[in-house]
């Protein structure tokens, strides 16, 4: 503030200065600035402020600036050095490698979105009965000659061998094959999507 | 042509034109941009930008002061380098002081008609204005800019800068009254004609 005025004093001295107050405010103003000479300072010494800046000298115009036809001209057709075909191969293979990594949990029996594998809750009792019937078929009984013991385990040796041959030439199972493959899968499907995101930015930049 | 002339026809895609209006305004625009940015190279670009978004949103304009809508153009722009500089401080490249102030280069105040210390008096001045208006906010240095340095009445400052017209009053009083304590400092510094207190008058 200026002289010690209120803001609405130093409000009004510049508003008459710039000659901006209404007739009936501007003839109040001029009486208070007979009668108060703080006001009628103040009032000089704003003036001579604006005074001071108006002669602030103009500075010359470095240079012309008249628009060319290639400034205003319309930009490149978004496709040549936007959105181009990298960007989707990228952003399909985030979508397979986000998918596989939904399977691979899936397929490891833990609940994805609240709903658990099948697996996950057959598992455990296959393995039970599994193992009841290992006990039963293995453990030979006090009553058993060692001869049938051992022609007995023998046996189921093979049985299981011919199960796990019928397993391996079964139809496609999508959790073994996760099980199996996922971690690889997810690998190389990282490095394509990052690969070609970086390929897309760079196309981006130097179309 | 007329300046409305001129504005239809560079809303039909008429650069010429356009480039006709670029003439009439570029040393307002530049001055402008200059004040609030007090950056010589930063004031060409805001500059070169205003007139290219000017042009390219022509069909925007609906009438009334072609001049204060260019102005609002490069108030907005000169803003939005204010705040980028703010988020990215820079160390200026024009040699400094020991104090630290920038030297100015008085070859643009040059006047062939003035005599050497003429000039000394007005780069001082100069100076001392810009140091006292970079001392501003941004809104506060824009209505006092517009309104004593360039010369505008309320009416259009308020148009540039979108507020209403007793916001512009007051800023222009708070920033009148800070600048001229702020000149008082310099007053070792400025000619005698060009200082603020009324001893002199008396």
């Amino acid at each position: 503030m200026s002289n010690g005025l209120s803001t609405r004093d130093l409000e009004w001295v510049s508003a008459y200065l710039d000659n901006a107050l209404p007739s009936q405010e501007r003839a109040a103003f001029e009486q208070r600035l007979e009668a108060e000479p703080d006001l009628s300072d103040a009032l000089k010494q704003l003036e001579r402020t604006r005074a001071l800046l108006r002669r602030a000298p103009q500075r010359r115009v470095p240079r012309s600036f008249a628009l060319r036809a290639d400034m205003v001209a319309a930009p490149r057709k978004a496709a040549a050095g936007g959105w181009n075909s990298w960007n989707l191969v990228s952003a399909a293979t985030t979508l397979v490698l986000v998918l596989v990594f939904a399977g691979e949990i899936w397929a490891s029996g833990m609940p994805l979105f609240g709903v658990a594998a099948p697996a996950a809750e057959e598992a455990p009792q296959a393995m039970m009965a599994q193992e009841s019937a290992e006990d039963l078929t293995v453990t030979p009984t006090p009553t058993d000659s060692a001869t049938e013991g051992a022609g007995e385990i023998e046996l189921h040796a093979e049985q299981d061998q011919g199960d796990r041959n019928t397993k391996e030439a079964g139809p496609f199972d999508l959790r073994l094959f996760l099980a199996d493959y996922a971690r690889p899968l997810e690998f190389s499907l990282a490095i394509l999507a990052i690969g070609a995101g970086l390929f897309a930015w760079w196309r981006r930049r130097n179309p | 042509m007329e300046e409305e002339q001129l504005i239809q026809a560079a809303q039909q895609g008429d650069l010429d034109a356009f480039n006709r209006l670029v003439t009439s305004y570029q040393g307002l625009v530049f001055n402008l941009a200059y004040r609030l940015l007090s950056d010589d190279s930063a004031a060409e670009d805001i500059t070169q930008e205003a007139f290219i978004s000017a042009y390219k949103n022509l069909r925007s304009y609906r009438g009334g002061s072609f001049k204060a809508w260019l102005l609002r153009i490069v108030t907005n722009g000169s803003y939005d380098e204010l705040r980028r500089r703010q988020r990215r401080p820079q160390t200026p490249l024009e040699p400094e002081t020991q104090d630290g102030d920038e030297v100015p280069d008085p070859a643009w105040l040059a006047d062939p008609g003035e005599s050497p210390q003429e000039l000394a008096e007005r780069v001082e001045l100069n100076a001392a204005i810009q140091r006292c208006l970079d001392q501003l906010e941004a809104e506060f240095r824009a209505a006092v800019v517009l309104v004593d340095v360039q010369g505008m009445d309320y009416a259009e400052a308020a148009q540039v800068m979108r507020r209403p017209l007793g916001t512009v009053k007051s800023r222009l009083a708070r920033a009148r009254s800070r600048l001229q304590l702020c000149l008082q400092g310099f007053v070792e510094l400025l000619p005698d004609r060009f200082r603020l207190s009324t001893e002199g008058t008396q």
